[in-house]
Order: C-alpha cells, then sequence, then structure tokens
C-alpha cells in the first residue's frame, strides 16, 4: 500500500485483504467499499459510495437484519451473521449462478464524534467449506442409508432364515407324527381287529371286550391326535381368525371340562374351580375352549389317580390370569424350557401310559398368541404343574376399571 | 475467598442478565419466526475452579461454547455453554434441519456462533449502557470438544471468578438447557461490584 494513499483514506488497508468489507455510516450511506467486494459484486465503489446501503441490497430492510444493523450503531459488541442461518448477507452469485455463502461480521467503530459509531460490515466467502460441508454430509447421509438398508435387509434375511427353520421344524414334526404318533396306533387298531376277526371262535367274551377296550382307546387317542393335527395344520395356513367377543369364562371352563370329563371321572381326580373365575372374558371362545381341552387333558393325564386338579382366576387392571394347577408328576426344567417349541416340544407318558405328541401345548401358544394373551407354565418334578393363561378383560370392564 | 454478593447486588445483576436475554429473544424469535422463551431464573458466583461441578448439564464428555471478550477498566470473557447434545438440538431449531448429532462441523459451529453471539452481544450492550461503561469488544470465539480440563484451568488465565447463570431455552416443543458465564478476575470483579454498587443507587 503507498503510504500517502493509507494517510488519504485510512480504510484503504480493508483494500489488501481477501475478505469484503463494506463500512456504512449511520446513516446506512456506504462510505467504502473495497477492491474485494468489487470483484464479487462487479459493483464499482464509485456507483456505490453514498448511496444507502437498502437501496443496494433491499433484503436488508427486512427486520431480520435491519433491527440488529440499527443496534450496532450504540456502539455495541460485534454481530455475526453465519452461512447456516443467512446463507450470505451480500447476495453475490459465482460462476455456477449460485449464492455464495457468507460469515458476516458486523463491528462498530468509533468516529471523532463521541456516540457517533460507523458499521463495519467483513464478509468471508465461506462457499468453498460450505459446500464441501455439504457434500461431506450428503455422503455421510448416503453410507448412513446405505448402512441403515444393510441392517434392514440382514435383519430381513435373519427373519426368513427363522421362518424357515420355523417351516422346516414343523414339517418334520408333521412327518413324525405320522410316520409315529400316527401309524403306531392305526396298525396295532388294525392288528388287533385281524386278530379278533381271525380268532372270534376262540376268544372268550371277557377276552373280546378287553381287545375292544384297547381298539376303543386306541382309536380314541388317534381321533384327538387327528383332531390336534387337523386344528394346527389349518392354524399354520392361518385359517384360524379369532373371532373376539365378551364371554362369561366359567362356561368356557364347562366346555372344555365336558370333554375331559370322563377321564376325571375314571381317575377319581378331584376338580375344583374357583369362584373367582365368574367373570366375563375377551377371547374366541372355540379356541380358548380348545386350549383349555388341551391343557386339562395334559392336567389329567400327569396327574395320579385321586389326585387334584384346581382352576382359579385372578382379575388386573387389564388382564385376567386363569390358573390350572395339578399336584401330579411335574416336569423337568429341560421339559418345561420347550414346552411350547414345535421344534423340541415332546410328550412324556401319562400316569396311566397315556401316550401324546406335544403338540397340543404348541396349538395352546398358537392360539393364545392370536388372543393377544400369554401362556406360561410352572412345574417341580414330582409336586405338580401350573398353566397360566392371561387374556385381556372384555374392553368395558377395562374402562370402567379405569374409571 | 468469599466472592458473595448481597441479595440486591445478586437481584440488579440478574436483572441486568434478563434485560439482555429478553432482547436477546426478539432478536432469535425475528430469525425464527417464532415465539422463544429465554430465561436466566438464577445466578451464582462461584469461583473458576467450581464451575465444572455447577454446569447445567454435569458430567457430559463434551461441551461446545462461544465465549466474547470485553476490556476496558476491567475486563473479563462472556461464555455461553452448552453440552454438545443441547449444541447439536439448538443448531437444527435455528436452521430448521435435522443434521443430527454427527460431527459438529465449521458450518454447524458458524450457526451457534450467531445464536451465542445475539445473546451474549445483549447481555454485554445491557451492562455496558446501565452501567455506563464503554468496553472495548472482541469478535466472537467458539470452541469445540470443550473438555472438564479446559474449565478446571479457565481461571489461569481468562479470571478466576464466575459469575453464572443458568438459562433454559423454550423454542416450540424443544427445551435446551445451557449456562452463561462471565469470567473475571479479582481486580475486574470487585471493579464491576462497584459498578453495580453503583447502578443500584442509581435505580432506587
Amino acid at each position: 500500500m503507498l503510504k500517502e494513499n493509507f494517510y488519504k483514506n485510512p480504510f484503504e488497508c480493508y483494500d489488501y485483504i481477501p475478505i469484503g468489507v463494506c463500512i456504512i455510516n449511520s446513516n446506512y450511506s456506504v462510505i467504502y467499499w473495497n477492491r474485494t467486494l468489487e470483484a464479487w459484486t462487479g459493483k464499482n465503489r464509485n456507483d456505490v459510495l453514498y448511496k444507502k446501503i437498502f437501496d443496494i441490497y433491499p433484503h436488508l430492510a427486512s427486520p431480520k437484519y435491519k433491527t440488529r444493523l440499527e443496534m450496532m450503531f450504540s456502539g455495541r459488541p460485534p454481530m455475526v451473521f453465519s452461512p447456516m442461518i443467512n446463507h450470505y448477507f451480500f447476495p453475490i452469485k459465482d460462476a455456477s449462478g449460485n449464492y455464495q455463502a457468507q460469515t458476516a461480521t458486523l463491528t462498530a467503530l468509533p468516529t471523532n464524534e463521541q456516540g457517533v459509531f460507523n458499521l463495519v460490515i467483513s464478509v468471508e466467502n465461506v462457499a468453498t467449506l460450505f459446500n464441501r460441508v455439504e457434500q461431506y454430509r450428503l455422503l455421510k447421509n448416503q453410507a448412513l442409508d446405505e448402512l441403515n438398508k444393510r441392517i434392514e435387509t440382514e435383519t430381513k434375511i435373519k427373519d426368513y432364515a427363522q421362518k424357515l427353520e420355523q417351516l422346516n421344524a414343523t414339517k418334520d414334526k408333521f412327518f413324525s407324527i405320522i410316520a409315529h404318533d400316527l401309524i403306531n396306533p392305526i396298525s396295532s387298531q388294525y392288528k388287533l381287529t385281524k386278530i379278533l376277526k381271525d380268532n372270534i371262535q376262540e376268544f372268550s367274551k371277557e377276552d373280546i371286550v378287553d381287545i375292544v377296550d384297547e381298539i376303543e382307546k386306541s382309536s380314541s387317542h388317534t381321533y384327538k391326535l387327528l383332531e390336534n393335527l387337523l386344528t394346527w395344520s389349518r392354524s399354520q395356513l392361518n385359517k384360524f381368525v379369532a373371532k373376539k367377543e365378551c364371554f362369561p369364562l366359567r362356561e368356557i371352563i364347562n366346555l372344555a371340562i365336558a370333554d375331559v370329563y370322563s377321564q376325571i371321572t375314571v381317575k377319581k381326580i378331584n376338580l375344583t374351580i374357583d369362584e373367582s373365575c365368574i367373570t366375563d372374558i375377551y377371547c374366541d371362545v372355540n379356541m380358548l375352549a380348545t386350549v383349555l381341552r388341551n391343557i386339562l387333558s395334559n392336567a389329567v393325564k400327569y396327574t395320579n389317580y385321586g389326585g387334584k386338579i384346581f382352576l382359579y382366576c385372578n382379575k388386573n387392571e387389564n388382564f385376567t390370569e386363569l390358573t390350572i394347577e395339578d399336584n401330579g408328576i411335574g416336569m423337568s426344567e429341560d421339559v418345561l424350557s420347550n414346552l411350547f417349541k414345535i421344534d423340541k416340544s415332546q410328550s412324556m407318558p401319562g400316569t396311566d401310559r397315556e401316550i401324546g405328541t406335544g403338540l397340543g401345548l404348541v396349538i395352546c401358544k398358537e392360539f393364545i398368541d392370536k388372543l393377544d394373551g400369554h401362556i406360561r407354565a410352572e412345574s417341580k418334578l414330582g409336586v405338580g404343574s401350573k398353566f397360566i393363561i392371561s387374556l385381556p378383560n372384555c374392553p368395558d370392564d377395562t374402562k370402567n376399571q379405569s374409571l | 475467598m468469599n466472592y458473595d454478593l448481597s441479595e440486591i447486588q445478586k437481584e440488579a445483576l440478574l436483572e441486568l442478565l434478563n434485560i439482555g436475554v429478553n432482547e436477546s429473544t426478539n432478536i432469535l424469535s425475528e430469525i425464527l419466526n417464532v415465539e422463544i422463551d429465554l430465561q436466566i431464573p438464577s445466578i451464582k458466583i462461584i469461583s473458576a475452579d467450581k464451575l465444572i461441578e455447577e454446569l447445567q448439564e454435569v458430567g457430559k464428555e463434551n461441551y461446545s461454547a462461544v465465549n466474547m471478550e470485553f476490556r476496558n477498566s476491567f475486563s473479563g470473557v462472556s461464555q455461553l455453554v452448552f453440552s454438545q447434545d443441547s449444541a447439536n438440538k439448538l443448531v437444527d431449531v435455528f436452521t430448521r434441519q435435522v443434521l443430527g448429532n454427527g460431527d459438529f462441523d465449521e458450518i454447524k459451529a458458524g450457526a451457534l456462533i450467531e445464536i451465542g453471539n445475539i445473546i451474549l452481544n445483549a447481555i454485554l450492550a445491557t451492562f455496558s449502557n446501565a452501567l455506563e461503561h464503554e468496553f472495548q469488544f472482541y469478535v466472537p470465539v467458539f470452541f469445540e470438544n470443550y473438555k472438564k480440563e479446559f474449565f478446571e484451568q479457565r481461571e489461569k488465565y481468562i479470571g478466576e471468578v464466575v459469575l453464572l447463570g443458568k438459562t433454559l431455552f423454550n423454542i416450540e416443543q424443544y427445551h435446551i438447557s445451557g449456562d452463561i458465564i462471565l469470567y473475571f478476575n479479582i481486580k475486574s470483579f470487585n471493579y464491576f461490584v462497584n459498578l453495580i454498587d453503583q447502578y443500584v443507587k442509581k435505580i432506587s
């Protein structure tokens, strides 16, 4: 800078910095416009000097800018305008026609007159930095999106794998039931009827009654098995849609008991139903009856002659818990932990050597899930078992209780 | 050393701080075009080495801070401190974008400088006017990843006495808290208290 120029105009030092500098006086008139601003805006200093800044850039007259410009003339601390909030202070377009991102700093500059300030507006071009950060942010977001998509795909693959595993286990179970649980009793029924037919003349009346008894037991078991198999396969095909309604729980319990009553009588089991179960429940009657039939049938199966089965309920704010408790032979922890799993469930022979497939409890779990309930079991070997079913209360009950 | 102030001195200081923040909320509201509520419900005078235990969001890993220095017969540094989470949230609100909790890049830092600058500017200007004292003010500076150690070392070079005001921004559904801090050395603090006394006398 030439020394004489500096003394002529002390602001001229601003011509030698790569920052746009404009100085305005308290009348908002431009009193300095540096070379950098000339280059950026294409406005020659002689064309803008002594013009009001609002005439050059009308957007600065909006309150967002003017309020802050105005207050600066009282000599306040510096004021910053950032590119993220304002994008630019002076609308300057770059070669591609985009507005230059700027950081502007307003500094009050004392004049020779007491209490009168000029305003130095220094504008930094941060377009390169701004664009890079924007690009980086874009890339980062793209990478994050991609990562999320991958995670989503991996989760889907895992879900599919789990479903396939489940389907495979279902198929295995299906074939195992057909191969063993169904073939064996039908084959023994066939053999027994053949023996009876071929040798009927040689058998005494008592022998015939014994053989027919065996055939009846076996057919009854096969019938139940087929019934469960059919229910289960229909459930696998999603053919069951729960038709939920409010229904007296006690009546559903009675429906289930009717089917196992003869077994209860034969084993002389003491069955008690607590009064707490006289309540309405929100469920599909047939589904819950199937569930209770299976659990009661198991309770009878694993309870010794003269044993006890106790049903009682506990009503909470939103759910009712029905417990079916027996003092039968109980289960080991291993059996207990796999009760409701299709690939792991197995049946133990009952106290009267009754046989099963382990399919019943799998159906129970599926149905209770469809009824938006929960089922769990507690058991101790030699002490007995408890099955606890939790089902939603009737909507009206829930409303009344919360009132 | 006891830096305690009388109740009347504290009340006067709190009033001046709130005049400052009220003015800043008007500007911030204009930028966002929504109602902003910013309050300083209480202040404390503590020694700088106790500062970290008193911050709004104690125990945070990192803080972001905007500093503005002022000098004359008494000098100091004004500072607005946010936890990194609050700083990110504040920038998101003001830029109407969800930029997330990623790196606090220079552009986001610029936005926080502008917000902090508006608040500190208003507070310092209020002090300057009310205490009838002119200062030399310096441009705001941003500090990222401000850690516990920085706070503990601050008294060594910017002042051992700290005036701490806890702030709470209410912008739409957001509640963002931060701290306004003024650092003084003892000599400046005594000078400042003296000016506060004169202000109290003037208004009472």
